[in-house]
């Protein structure tokens, strides 16, 4: 097995003592000279048509420097496909929801902009609206885009194999429906920007953004730019989670008004906007059906979603249709069928939000694998393994599975819960288990290809100057990219300076999203390394004289392998010129790298198909929890969660357990107690003490076992695990919470209420 | 406007200040101090917390007009000459905080309650902390780093600041 020197130590955080200090700068914290406060004018009703906008009033309130509605920029739209984007930044005619954006004003203080706003006159004639998706599915339901018919937003009909035969072939068909609900990401730093135009007409736009360069071929786009003029910078982002993965109108609306003004503007979103505005979760109905054997094994399944998608697009198909790899990739499935519809209503529209679709359909899926076992008399477990995917399986969907540790996390995490004596439990306590399989390296598709870059610069102290295109956002990324460098070439990690979110310094990336952080970023940066390393080594070989095959580089060192003792450090490879040259000006000739990884593994799906290997890795794991229900309340309490995780190559260990916990918390969350709640279009609870997020007093104990199985393609094995952990939370709890007092709740959040009401109706059968 | 005068991070502070103005607004807008953070301006997430006449505190909750006379800590205000409290030490080793932004609010209730409380159980410290809103860790390794800070305080019989 090969040692490492530096991956696999569990490594704080390189910029942890910039957080703890209270030095680390968040968007909210920059200021310039001469800035403007932003705001924007929201609608309060939930649909209706726009017949004129009175921006005259605004206009004359002191301090206000711009007031700008559609007419400024009647074309803009948004979204994460720009080929069907139809949320406009501004609205011009017709609002769809409630906070659906009107108006802005830049004006020299927050005070005077938020007064301006409230005083834009709105005529606008009301229209009927919907805010069921199963309403706005009926013939007689208003219509939300007059290009969308039926409230329609897609359609989605794939089939893998032969279904129908497949039932046909099952012993046992079992059918039930689940719901999840809508929830927020409540990232602690809310939605801003912060854009200067200067004399050449160049936009820098920081923002706390997951895609620095996506973004900027947004506003590339909308604005009208090219590229070339455009730098956007991020700064420490609090919390993405998937919400920051697509632009939105705030990045646009704050662009203009600087535009406009000729002045810095800042722009950031209210909690109560941050609640009303950025999208949520999809929330799902899906009505899961599998065919079994009577052994066990399953032979079809099929499965149709109705997505809400809110008053517009944004990734609602894409997030509906890869259910389809969901249901076909984990346990070996011979054929699967996915039917669904994307629905317009009148709330805000939805979003990414960490699993992309995952977490809803892995609820269904395994609460429905409990449902079976139970009819089938299989334990949970047994059922699992014996359908449990293995690495070098072609799944039926087109997914190839060049590593899996599955079995392994279904094994240990039921070891590591005692699962054989699990009867032995208190009263009213009781424990599931749930699986899942998740990309872990992002996918071919948003933007074509599947890729990252990097530069090194080795200074000739020795000393490693690292620049990514993929932007931290507190998941860790800077670090574990900075292990790999630290790898590769053989120095200290804490000799490795990491430079990202700067679209004008570091090169191009597709961003913090889709786990895609630690496998592709990691690569280019492994290959980047790789050829500094090179170029070091040919310096070294010289001065030791050997050849380039005979070194190794390890604690700042570069060594012959066969003779320890003889080396030369990193920093005199890196300054070897400098001997050539005057010692008085020890500049030397500095190793300057940069490498381009595209991962030539995944592709696009089959356009009318929908088959293709969409992931290079897929990560799978277990999670076994463990509840205690309260009969006399129906208040659920999980006690522990075990998360068995296949990691690929753990780079970062203390990171890994970070974005288990941090996600198992989520999961917690979607599991039991957040939901947004609407009534007639108005957010009911839009604030985080009405919210009901996870606190410290919530709490579970987390036990994460990292199973490491070596991915061919991963950076020294290694595969993305920052959705993994929420996935199969919510499904692990739903069985324990059976398990514990014998009710099957489908529907999420698992309220109190909801567990009293089937406790009561379980007693009178 | 109205003057007023007290003390932030051990140095006194005189200020011509709006009523309406909270405390929060103070530190941020008004003396550059942005280690202290906004998540929420109504009290829910605590991620404004700093020790206010030796209580932790949401800034967003203190006007004006009671910060006359009375001492402020920070976060920038708690390491000994560039030197990290040990509460600060720990959330570095223990990888207790991810995005960060929670980071300086948690760590100010920690020491608060560290200070009055030199040697709180795991209960108390998350009945303490239950306020401080997280979204990234969910809060095993705050909680654990707090533990790691409270032995070491205890071993060196750090004095209480």
């Amino acid at each position: 097995m090969t040692k490492f020197f530096e991956i696999g130590k569990p490594t704080p955080r390189l910029d942890a003592i910039e957080q703890v200090t209270g030095k680390a700068q968040y968007l909210p914290d920059l200021k310039f000279p001469n800035m403007l406060y932003g705001a924007i004018s929201r609608s309060k009703v939930a649909h209706g048509r726009i017949h004129n906008i009175d921006t005259h009033k605004a206009e004359r309130v002191p301090g206000v420097k711009a007031v700008i509605t559609s007419s400024d920029f009647s074309t803009a739209r948004v979204g994460f496909f720009m080929e069907m984007a139809n949320k406009e930044c501004l609205v011009s005619d017709r609002v769809r929801f409630i906070g659906d954006d009107i108006a802005a004003i830049a004006a020299e203080t927050q005070e005077s902009a938020e007064e301006a706003c409230s005083l834009i006159e709105v005529d606008l004639e009301p229209l009927p609206s919907v805010f069921d998706p199963e309403e706005a599915l009926k013939e007689n339901a208003p219509l939300i885009h007059e290009d969308s018919p039926g409230n329609i937003a897609g359609e989605i009909h794939k089939e893998f194999g032969d279904v129908a035969a497949g039932f046909a072939a099952s012993d046992q068909v079992f059918e039930s429906t689940y719901r999840t609900n809508a929830v927020a990401h409540c990232c602690l730093e809310t939605r801003g920007a912060l854009a200067i135009v200067d004399a050449h007409g160049r936009l820098t736009i920081w923002s706390s953004t997951q895609i620095p360069h996506v973004l900027r071929e947004i506003l590339s786009m909308t604005l009208n730019l090219p590229v070339g003029k455009i730098r956007v910078r991020k700064e420490y982002v609090g919390g993405g989670f998937g919400s920051r993965q697509s632009s939105d109108p705030n990045d646009i609306i704050c662009a203009l008004l600087a535009k406009k003004t000729k002045r810095p503007v800042r722009l950031i979103k209210s909690r109560f906007e941050e609640f009303t505005t950025d999208r949520a979760r999809y929330p799902m109905i899906m009505t899961l059906k599998t065919g079994m054997s009577v052994d066990g094994h399953i032979r079809a399944r099929q499965v149709n979603i109705l997505t809400d998608a809110g008053a517009y697009h944004d990734q609602g198909i894409m997030i509906t249709s890869h259910a389809l790899g969901r249901i076909s990739n984990c346990y070996r499935v011979p054929c699967a069928k996915l039917d669904a519809k994307v629905v317009f209503t009148n709330k805000v529209y939805g979003g990414a939000f960490r699993g992309y679709g995952n977490p809803q359909i892995t609820f269904a899926i395994e609460s429905q694998m409990d449902e079976i076992a139970e009819q089938l008399n299989i334990d949970p477990l047994d059922l699992r393994l014996k359908n449990a995917c293995h690495e070098g399986d072609l799944t039926v969907s087109g997914a190839r599975i060049t590593s899996c540790g599955l079995t392994e996390s279904l094994t240990r995490g039921a070891s590591a819960a005692n699962w054989k004596n699990k009867g032995l439990r208190k009263q009213k306590r009781g424990i599931g288990m749930a699986c899942f399989v998740h990309s872990g390296g992002g996918s071919a598709g948003a933007h074509g290809g599947n890729f990252s870059s990097a530069f090194i610069k080795v200074e000739y102290d020795g000393s490693v100057d690292l620049m990514t295109g993929v932007p931290d956002a507190g998941q860790g990324s800077s670090t574990a990219l900075a292990l790999i460098a630290a790898e590769v070439i053989g120095i200290p990690v804490a000799n490795v300076r990491v430079h990202s979110g700067d679209t004008g310094i570091v090169p191009v990336a597709l961003g913090a999203r889709g786990s895609r952080e630690t496998f592709l970023g990691g690569n280019a940066v492994k290959l980047a390394a790789e050829d500094a390393r090179h170029q070091l080594y040919t310096r070294a070989a010289a001065i030791l004289d050997t050849t380039v095959d005979k070194l190794a580089s390890a604690h700042g060192k570069i060594f012959i392998k066969s003779q320890p003792s003889k080396f030369i450090t990193v920093a005199q490879a890196a300054s070897k010129t400098m001997h050539e040259y005057a010692a008085a000006f020890p500049m030397g000739v500095p190793v300057i790298a940069s490498a381009c990884y595209t991962d030539p593994i995944s592709e696009m799906a089959d356009r009318t198909t929908g088959y293709g290997n969409l992931c290079p890795t897929y990560a799978f794991g277990t999670q076994v929890a463990e509840v205690e229900v309260d009969t006399d309340t129906g208040q659920v309490t999980v006690l522990h969660v075990i998360a068995a995780q296949d990691v690929g190559k753990a780079i970062n260990p203390m990171a890994i357990e970070g974005q288990l916990e941090g996600s198992i918390s989520q999961g917690i969350g979607f599991a039991l107690t957040e939901q947004i709640i609407w009534e007639n279009g108005v957010v009911r609870n839009p604030k985080l003490s009405a919210y009901n997020l996870p606190t410290p007093l919530d709490h579970s104990k987390v036990t994460s076992i990292l199973i490491e199985t070596n991915d061919p393609a991963g950076p020294f094995g290694a595969k993305g695990i920052g959705e993994a952990g929420l996935i199969p939370t919510a499904g692990a709890i739903a069985n324990a919470i059976y398990d514990a007092v014998g009710v099957r709740i489908r529907e999420l959040p698992i309220t109190a209420d909801k567990v009293l009401d089937a406790l009561e109706k379980n007693q009178q059968q | 406007m109205t003057n007023i005068q007290f003390e932030v991070n051990g140095e006194t502070v005189q200020l011509a200040v709006e009523p309406h103005w909270t405390l929060l607004d103070i530190l941020r807008n008004e003396l550059n101090l942005t280690g202290t953070k906004s998540g929420c301006e109504i009290g829910d997430c605590c991620a404004c917390t700093v020790i206010f006449e030796g209580r932790a505190c949401n800034s967003c909750l203190v006007l004006a007009g009671e910060l006359d006379g009375k001492t402020v800590l920070t976060i920038e205000g708690i390491s000994d000459d560039g030197k990290l409290h040990p509460v600060q030490s720990a959330f570095v080793n223990h990888g207790a905080s991810q995005c960060g932004f929670c980071t300086p609010g948690m760590i100010m209730a920690s020491i608060a309650l560290l200070n009055r409380d030199p040697n709180p159980s795991e209960d108390e410290i998350r009945l303490r902390l239950a306020g401080n809103i997280c979204r990234c860790t969910g809060y095993t390794k705050i909680v654990e780093a707090v533990l790691v800070a409270r032995n070491a305080m205890l071993t060196q019989g750090r004095a209480v600041k």
